[in-house]
């Protein structure tokens, strides 16, 4: 301060940053004080969980869980942004001070993974029983439930959705009108290791060969190659129904028909995964998180959610739509995906070395 | 080292070069409209607008468009290119209108030009061309390091290669040599910026004389930039977000959760801002090397910086800190501290002018008091709330190391407006953006204008 009571350049640029500080204080305060107020006491009990699948989808049900058992749930999503390394990686890393319980995964690869590392705790409960055993660890370390599917989506625009035109569609010399998602990463992954498995390594590096001489597109997602359909852009490509009924439901001109594999015919059903981390700190929050969320009850909402998800387990038949009735005759022909706990990483590596060499 | 990743890089120069050197070029035939032209000078601030759009909404409004031109690559990579030119060229205005004078003015150039210096010499190493040479390294490296915009146009772009080589896990020792070229271009982009910028000793009484000629015909052809910019930039993606929210605003306004996210990743924003305050003021008193090392982990980009900070957390020395807001707030500091470190001597530094105002301020005419504080505005407080702005910007809208780094059920709302736009367009989610990215904006001018006090006064 000066004579005339006026402040200098430095003590106003001091001022400003004080004031900033306050603030943000004040905030962390404000931060702190809603974590203390909203963290359990000693007699509520807790889970944390690690989520890959949609948010959209899965936020009502924990949501649902903690009003129907006054457990606080704490989730951690999995988001498109980090879908690559997202949280099966980041379970693997924490394998020695663990802080999830449970891991509802979207897909079948992360969670064979886990399995090979030694990060799950078997659990056999209520839930798991329901389950057919092509979806489910025999040792009771991870169950299915509520399924995608892999699917053709046509634009009825631009051809007829049936199998012989899918097979005319795909012997054209340039493929310039079929799309798939990049098969790096996601369901379009566990449809290549899939196809690694049933058609044989060689006979599929010769394939994909054939499709990128060919032009094939290959999008960023199954929801741009849903888009690059919808629009008109492509005929056809390879997608999850999710994604196709996200198209549908919109009224884009689009059909759907499930991908099915050459010779033993059958289809590929992604099923959700769930699981307990070894040596979490609520083993038992975590056991009730997996009976409830493997329910009859679950399943049935998610089969009623836009998603369409498939029911895998005996579910009341009358409450389903004709959509998912028809994918639950598709899913009874699916491939045993825990089959593919060996092609799992070979497969992945030639992944890696087409498209990051 | 992968010829995948060695073309990515490449691809990403060459677009990133183009790029700054039509902005740099654009920027110095309007220059002068800037200060001479009496509309364009009151209103200059409108030409920012474009740089915040937040990059999530502009990709996602030009994912389709993207989309219909995939058969054609270079296509989508011009329109991928102008996007970034519409978005960036502001920045190289802002920069060249903002900064410190050059250390030479023309009449000493003309000087050393007398004394058989190249001409080129003198041009780059002490006249104006040192000012655009930090603008345009400034712009290449905001290019060079984007990751939005281009990973829902998919264009080649090695920071898309770079998120792609994790699948299915990549140690983080791989994850760094990886980086090391794309690293060595930044870097070496960064050191001409921290070359460029003038020392303090240096800025004197030193101007850029504007060649004047066809100022009318310049002002136009920034008008007409303007908005075509502002149409492509923000008028087309907020129409396309804004017309369907407006009917399902009633019932996103209501859900406490949205608030509370917003909350959430306002109040990591805010708190890594102060860190970065702190840190400037910290690094006013340490060498020039120390802002080089400090800008390093920013330059890396946040994915990797969360990956980095992620390893750290999850050893046993860092693990009880996993959990807690720790690890995001100095995520979101490495990320945004080169901005801070390399925008804040431009934005904040006080001149000799500065002094005079507070002189001015001594007055007992109340006139004179009034207009003191006008003046402590446009030439102190102005570039300060503009690079809080930034910063806030910055920390408020990354995605990748919120994504990972959140603490369990303090999930930000970016993040999970990024996995709801993988459904499509609709009501809710457009409402949901309009919340998100339009309420601290508004908070934020509510700020600056209660800082920018009473009505100024007239004076000519």
């Amino acid at each position: 301060m000066n004579q005339h009571g006026l402040q200098t350049p430095s003590k106003s640029h001091s001022n400003i940053i004080t004031f900033i500080i306050v603030i943000a204080g004040l905030l962390v305060l404000g931060g702190l004080l809603y974590v203390i107020n909203n963290k359990p006491t000693v007699e509520q009990k807790q889970l944390i969980v690690y989520c890959a699948h949609d948010q959209v989808f899965s936020e009502p049900i924990l949501k649902q869980f903690e009003k129907d058992t006054g457990i606080k749930v704490y989730p951690v999503y999995d988001t498109e942004a980090t879908k690559s390394l997202g949280l099966t990686e980041r379970l693997a890393n924490e394998k020695d001070n663990p802080r999830c319980d449970v891991f509802w995964n979207n897909e079948i690869l992360g969670t064979l993974d886990l399995q090979s590392k030694g990060i799950l705790q078997p659990y056999i409960g209520k839930g798991y029983n329901r389950i057919p055993s092509i979806y489910k660890d025999p040792q009771g370390q991870w169950v299915g439930f509520a399924a995608r599917m892999r699917v053709w989506i046509i634009n009825t625009n631009l051809i007829t959705p049936t199998p012989q035109a899918i097979d005319v569609m795909m012997e054209k010399p340039i493929l310039d009108r079929v799309a798939f998602a990049k098969p790096l990463y996601g369901t379009t992954r566990t449809h290549y290791t899939v196809l690694w498995q049933t058609m044989g390594e060689d006979a599929l590096k010769k394939w994909h060969k054939d499709i990128i001489d060919r032009q094939l597109i290959f999008a960023q997602s199954n929801g741009q190659t849903k888009n690059l359909v919808a629009q008109g852009n492509c005929t056809l490509g390879w997608t999850d129904t999710d994604d196709f009924f996200v198209a549908k439901d919109a009224g884009q001109p689009v059909e759907m028909l499930p991908y099915r594999l050459d010779d033993i015919d059958q289809t590929i059903c992604i099923p959700n995964t769930v699981m307990m981390i070894r040596n979490c700190p609520n083993p038992d929050t975590a056991k009730q998180f997996i009976d409830y969320i493997v329910s009859e009850k679950i399943e049935l909402q998610l089969s009623q959610s836009s998603a369409r998800q498939i029911p895998l387990g005996p579910v009341d038949e009358s409450k389903l739509s004709d959509n998912v009735k028809q994918l639950k005759t598709w899913a009874e022909d699916g491939f045993p995906l825990m089959e593919l706990q060996e092609a799992r990483q070979p497969a992945l590596d030639w992944l890696k070395s087409e498209y990051l060499q | 080292m992968s010829q995948a990743l060695f073309w990515a890089v490449t691809l990403t120069l060459i677009r990133s070069l183009g790029v700054c050197l039509m902005c740099t070029l654009l920027a110095v035939s309007v220059l002068p409209t800037l200060s001479k032209q009496g509309l364009i000078r009151r209103v200059w601030w409108l030409l920012l607008l474009p740089i915040f759009m937040p990059p999530l909404v502009m990709g996602y409004a030009y994912s389709n468009v993207a989309l219909s031109l995939i058969r054609h690559p270079l296509l989508n990579d011009l329109l991928y290119s102008l996007l970034l030119m519409m978005r960036f060229f502001p920045v190289t205005l802002l920069l060249l209108h903002m900064a410190p004078a050059a250390p030479l003015s023309p009449t000493a150039l003309h000087n050393l030009k007398l004394g058989r210096l190249p001409r080129w010499r003198c041009y780059l190493t002490h006249g104006p061309g040192r000012l655009l040479a930090m603008a345009s390294a400034m712009v290449f490296v905001l290019c060079f390091t984007e990751f939005e915009i281009t990973s829902r146009m998919g264009c080649t772009h090695w920071t898309i290669w770079l998120f792609d080589a994790q699948v299915g896990g990549a140690p983080l020792r791989s994850t760094l040599v990886w980086l090391l070229l794309p690293l060595s271009v930044s870097v070496l982009l960064l050191l001409v910026v921290l070359i460029a910028i003038p020392r303090r000793d240096e800025r004197q009484h030193l101007t850029i004389t504007p060649n004047i000629q066809h100022l009318h015909l310049r002002s136009a052809g920034l008008i007409a930039w303007w908005l075509l910019s502002m149409l492509i930039c923000l008028i087309i993606p907020w129409w396309w977000v804004l017309k369907p929210a407006i009917g399902a605003m009633p019932t996103v306004i209501v859900q406490q959760q949205i608030w509370l996210e917003i909350g959430y990743t306002a109040m990591f924003a805010i708190l890594a801002t102060s860190l970065i305050w702190m840190l400037m003021l910290l690094c006013r008193r340490l060498p020039r090397w120390t802002i080089w090392a400090l800008c390093l982990p920013g330059l890396a980009g946040s994915l990797v910086v969360g990956l980095v900070i992620m390893s750290l957390f999850q050893t046993k020395l860092f693990n009880g800190l996993y959990d807690t807001p720790l690890p995001i707030v100095l995520a979101l500091t490495l990320i945004a501290l080169p901005a801070g470190l390399l925008l804040g001597p431009v934005l904040k530094e006080q001149s000799s002018s500065t002094h005079m105002t507070w002189l001015t301020r001594l007055s007992l005419d109340k006139q004179h008091q009034r207009l003191a504080k006008h003046l402590r505005w446009q030439q102190q407080v102005r570039g300060i709330c503009l690079l809080i702005g930034i910063l806030l910007y910055i920390t408020y809208h990354d995605l990748p190391a919120s994504a990972l780094l959140s603490p369990a059920g303090m999930q930000g709302a970016v993040v999970r407006l990024y996995n709801l736009m993988h459904y499509g367009k609709y009501e809710t989610l457009s409402a949901m953006v309009v919340m998100t990215y339009m309420l601290p904006p508004m908070l934020l001018g509510l700020l600056l204008l209660i800082l920018r006090g009473r009505k100024l006064p007239d004076y000519e």
